[in-house]
């Protein structure tokens, strides 16, 4: 009988040993760098395009955006992840791509952002907008890229369209990682 | 055998003009009279701008192919677009196999379908005894199947129709064989060094972060295995070396940069940032990519000096080209008419290119009327102005020969430049460019 007894308090105390540590991952809940990125349809009316990549080391980030994969290399890149998104502005379908850069520390996505290699000296500041510091550049009716760092994330959205109305879209896009991110 | 045959409806408001490569680098002496002093041949090029080539984002398929056919048939110097294509083939014929290698690293700005589609156009234009060229021998190749995707083309493996796939396509894959580049070995996509025997470089307008710019010379870091290991130094000389390698340098005829959008900053990646509506092309990649970086610096781009590859590639041991202007016959075409040359060229008559050309006091212009026919032979400037009409009367069928001495109506002599010779009977209208030099 004790035998018997002692068998189930054993299980009880496993069980409870397992339910603590799922309990303790629950609260931890580590989330993928996927899980920053604006989910389909989050922004209404824009949805999914293409086909989404993570790229978790330099040559598969090579392997998806080319040579421009060095300047991150330069800071410390991590991980990457990308998606587009297609929506309607003006009658006409529109694209956004959206970057997120894990550059693992606060001091490398800075000097990322602050990287004139990224094209993106003299953009307009947007105070009190996504992240520490954000910015944008408009070109003439074409296009429109947005970047902004928040902790050890660099975020970078482009739209190949540029109205005001196209740009709030795309702060809508930066305010939605952001708040993922804090 | 040179007549300029597109301008053949000349419209002032949206006038053809040709300049030398002196209204680009603002130098004042024609590139042909330093060509016959240094005597070294110079490197063609030809830019082709209209300004309807695109609107907002949108592109106009008719008028680009009407861009690419006339800067083909301009730098080949021959009025029959088939034979063009063919002179910048050496020894093409119908069962050679021509690569076009495309840039669809930004699938924003790749090289687009409409262009890509023009060039092959044209090459099924290439006559082999009564067949054309067959589009099966043409394959449209990138790195990869995705990013040819994502740029808008369909891939096509099948044997049949125009081929298109990338390196990493199931049985293509890279060359067993290793090649130096600049100490580092890379593997060449076997569509080069198996599949092709030309390549036409067709590349796309960027800036890029670390070699300033991306053009023809960049393009074919899309052909090796593995390209991160040639980023240093702004990717300098690593870029010239790869173009040098055996396969590339030696199947490579002929280079085209699309530059109807562009991106000035940021790139290689990102959207369109402007709009240039112009193709570039020439058989010297190191002369296009020259170009085509003044291109750049002209919409603000601001790497392009970073772009020292290029002059590298002009050097030793590479001597891919030239980036001295002074080297180049760069002819700049703006909003071209619609060629009807071909509907002309039927009923019999034939025009000349004038000689000498360049011409100091007197050229000659030969022409044939297929029967007796009205003649008017008028010289504009090449904003259009009428400078004098030489020959207006009646000629019996045969060849005939204009004489120019290169003076006005006024019998004075004109200022050095290039000019607008043309010729009109009936049913006929052809021009020809004619550079005056003393």
């Amino acid at each position: 009988m004790n035998k018997y007894l002692l068998i189930l308090l054993s299980l009880i105390f496993l069980i409870g040993i397992g339910c603590e540590k799922s309990e303790s991952n629950e609260d931890e809940e580590v989330l993928t760098i996927e899980d920053l990125l604006v989910k389909d349809n989050e922004i209404t009316g824009w949805s999914y395009s293409g086909v989404r990549w993570v790229a978790n080391n330099i040559t598969e980030l090579t392997d998806y955006i080319n040579g421009g994969a060095e300047i991150y290399q330069n800071h410390g890149f991590k991980e990457a992840t990308q998606q587009s998104y297609n929506g309607t502005i003006e009658n006409g379908t529109r694209t956004i791509q959206l970057f997120i850069y894990d550059m693992d520390t606060d001091e490398n996505a800075k000097a990322v952002y602050d990287d004139p290699d990224l094209g993106l000296t003299g953009a307009t500041e947007w105070l009190d907008g996504a992240g520490e510091e954000a910015h944008y550049v408009r070109f003439g009716g074409l296009s429109q890229k947005l970047s902004f760092y928040r902790d050890k994330y660099f975020i970078l959205i482009d739209l190949n369209f540029d109205t005001d109305e196209s740009l709030n879209i795309v702060k809508q896009f930066a305010l939605n990682v952001d708040g993922k991110i804090q | 055998m040179i007549s300029e045959s597109f301008l053949s409806q000349i419209d002032r408001r949206k006038f053809l003009r040709i300049l030398s490569f002196t209204g680009l680098a603002g130098l004042i002496y024609p590139s042909n009279l330093i060509s016959s002093i240094l005597n070294k041949p110079l490197s063609r090029i030809v830019t082709v701008t209209h300004d309807d080539a695109t609107s907002g984002t949108l592109i106009n398929e008719d008028k680009v192919h009407m861009m690419m056919d006339i800067g083909v048939r301009t730098l080949a110097q021959i009025d029959d677009s088939g034979e063009a294509w063919k002179s910048l083939l050496p020894d093409v014929n119908d069962s050679s196999v021509i690569a076009i290698k495309v840039n669809c690293a930004a699938p924003a700005v790749p090289s687009h379908p409409e262009i890509v589609n023009a060039v092959v156009e044209g090459l099924k234009l290439m006559n082999f005894g009564g067949s054309f060229f067959p589009e099966k021998n043409i394959i449209i190749y990138e790195r990869s199947n995705y990013e040819l995707q994502l740029a808008g083309f369909t891939i096509n493996t099948s044997g049949t129709g125009v081929q298109c796939f990338g390196t990493d396509s199931s049985g293509v894959g890279y060359s067993s064989e290793f090649y130096d580049v600049n100490g580092s070995n890379q593997k060449l996509s076997t569509i080069v060094t198996q599949m092709a025997d030309f390549i036409i470089n067709l590349s796309v307008l960027k800036n890029h972060g670390l070699s300033g710019v991306t053009l023809c010379l960049k393009n074919h870091y899309g052909t090796c295995h593995n390209a991160i290991q040639l980023h240093g130094n702004n990717c300098d000389p690593w870029i010239p070396a790869l173009n040098a390698t055996v396969p590339i340098k030696g199947k490579q005829h002929l280079n085209i940069v699309d530059g109807l959008f562009g991106i000035k900053a940021g790139g290689p990646s990102g959207s369109p940032q402007f709009v240039a509506n112009q193709l570039i092309m020439s058989k010297d990649i190191v002369a296009t990519d020259y170009i085509g970086t003044e291109l750049l610096k002209e919409n603000g781009c601001l790497t392009a000096n970073a772009a020292h590859h290029i002059a590298t590639a002009a050097q030793d041991p590479y001597t891919l080209g030239t980036n001295d202007p002074t080297e180049m016959d760069l002819v700049n075409i703006y909003n071209p008419v619609t060629n009807i040359e071909n509907q002309l060229a039927s009923k019999g008559f034939q025009m000349k290119q004038n000689y000498p050309n360049p011409f100091g006091s007197n050229t000659q212009i030969e022409f044939y009327t297929p029967k007796r026919s009205d003649v008017r032979f008028t010289v504009f400037t090449d904003k259009g102005q009428k400078i004098c009409e030489p020959i207006n009367t009646t000629f019996s069928k045969g060849w005939h020969t204009i004489s120019w001495d290169g003076k006005n109506t006024s019998k004075q002599e004109i200022d050095n430049g290039f000019y607008i010779g043309q010729l009109i009977s009936k049913g006929f209208k052809k021009s020809i460019i004619m550079q005056k030099i003393r």
